[in-house]
């Protein structure tokens, strides 16, 4: 099934152009694995990035660069590390799980993110979550299940990008578990007492 | 001082206004160049593809806010990659140098550390089998020349972003700010930047 849900073509762009920050980045990645028309973009956008470095002026080479690159393909071929085989959400290192809730647990990726958050989050079948607003931009790829909410059914592989404007509530569906990849800049805003000790509990 | 003697490769009618030129007299040169490379693992091709591609990749990662010496060392090293992931390329999806743009991209992301963000350009993923009937060189030239009509076809505006974002390394919410527009403004420009070339390709698709 390819996914139904989609980044933007500005959040496409900034991946092919490689400014987004790497817990994006990851979630972009993630949705990209499962959805060759997202891929196809990409392509499109990174031949407009060959285009600007054909359309740079040419320049003059160095004896020495010329010489050393000549030499370096001669020099046998390093190790190199064999084309990915597993996805990237599986290649990150979480920490140990936080149980927040019966069936709910968050565990998250603490190293290379900066400011920002990068974590996965298990919610149990038919859940519905606290309604919750965002206080700065959250990119979502659903690994595993299925939630629904006001913008539709949101299956694996599908993306969401939440923005300040929107708040949402979103209900897991009841066939099974919902785990996501969540990238977030902030903490959450979340409005209830639950939320405020579960954002406490986890840093989430 | 000893040993200045440079080597130029230009079609004479580069220049960042002049939007026809290419490293090579024409797409089609380049992949030419890198058939060679791929098929015969001819040395004198390389050479031709280096001295067009090293000094524009040193160029880009210089806009992108690499220091002289980093730029330097990146464009050999992705020119050496070029030559080392040759059996990689695939002519029917990526132009030669849409191909060395993400080798320049992820060197120059690689060596700003930021590893979560290299691991984010490994993709796994299994890509159909390709149809039966494999595209001529010829077909993927005109394809690259539709997409440079394309581009040039863009308005001001519309290219304006686009260069910052690929060539600034700039997120688009500095983009945003350094233009004094709204970030929403940015962001629609891309999308219709997007949406035409996507038109204007489509049918080659």
């Amino acid at each position: 099934m390819t996914p139904a849900h989609h980044p933007t073509e500005a959040v496409l762009a900034e991946y092919a152009a490689g400014t987004l920050r790497p817990a994006f980045a990851i979630v972009v990645a993630t949705h990209l694995e499962r959805c060759p028309a997202c891929r196809e973009q990409v392509r499109l956008l990174e031949e407009v990035g060959g285009l600007l470095i054909d359309q740079l002026p040419g320049g003059e080479v160095s004896d020495e660069s010329l010489a050393r690159v000549m030499a370096g393909i001669e020099r046998p071929l390093p190790e190199s590390a064999a084309e990915a085989s597993a996805p990237v959400v599986d290649r990150l290192t979480f920490g140990a799980a936080t149980w927040i809730g019966p069936g709910m647990a968050v565990r998250r990726v603490r190293s290379g993110v900066g400011e920002d958050l990068l974590y996965q989050l298990r919610l149990p079948a038919g859940l519905t979550t606290i309604p919750h607003g965002h206080a700065g931009i959250e990119f979502t790829a659903v690994l595993k299940g299925a939630f629904e909410d006001g913008a539709g059914r949101f299956s694996v592989g599908d993306f969401a990008e939440m923005t300040e404007a929107v708040e949402h509530q979103p209900t897991i569906t009841t066939e099974g578990e919902c785990i996501c990849l969540i990238a977030s800049e902030r903490p959450m805003r979340v409005q209830n007492w639950v939320g405020r000790a579960v954002h406490w509990l986890t840093g989430v | 001082m000893l040993g200045t003697a440079t080597h130029r490769v230009g079609t004479g009618l580069e220049g960042e206004a002049g939007l026809s030129a290419s490293p090579c007299e024409t797409p089609l040169e380049a992949a030419d160049l890198m058939a060679r490379i791929v098929s015969d693992r001819d040395r004198e091709a390389f050479k031709a593809l280096f001295l067009a591609f090293a000094p524009r990749v040193r160029t880009f990662l210089l806009r992108r806010g690499a220091p002289p010496a980093l730029a330097e060392e990146l464009s050999q090293e992705a020119m050496l990659t070029v030559w080392r992931k040759a059996e990689y390329y695939r002519a029917e999806k990526a132009s030669v140098s849409a191909w060395i743009y993400t080798i320049a991209r992820n060197l120059h992301i690689d060596r700003g550390r930021r590893e979560l963000t290299s691991l984010a350009y490994e993709l796994a993923f299994v890509d159909p089998e390709p149809p039966a009937t494999p595209e001529t060189e010829t077909s993927i030239a005109e394809r690259e020349e539709r997409l440079r009509q394309a581009v040039q076809e863009l308005p001001e505006d519309q290219m304006q972003v686009i260069r910052l974002s690929f060539f600034q390394d700039m997120p688009h919410s500095e983009i945003a700010r350094d233009l004094a527009l709204p970030l929403g403004t940015v962001k629609s420009r891309l999308r219709l930047a997007v949406a035409k070339l996507r038109t204007l390709l489509g049918d080659l698709a």
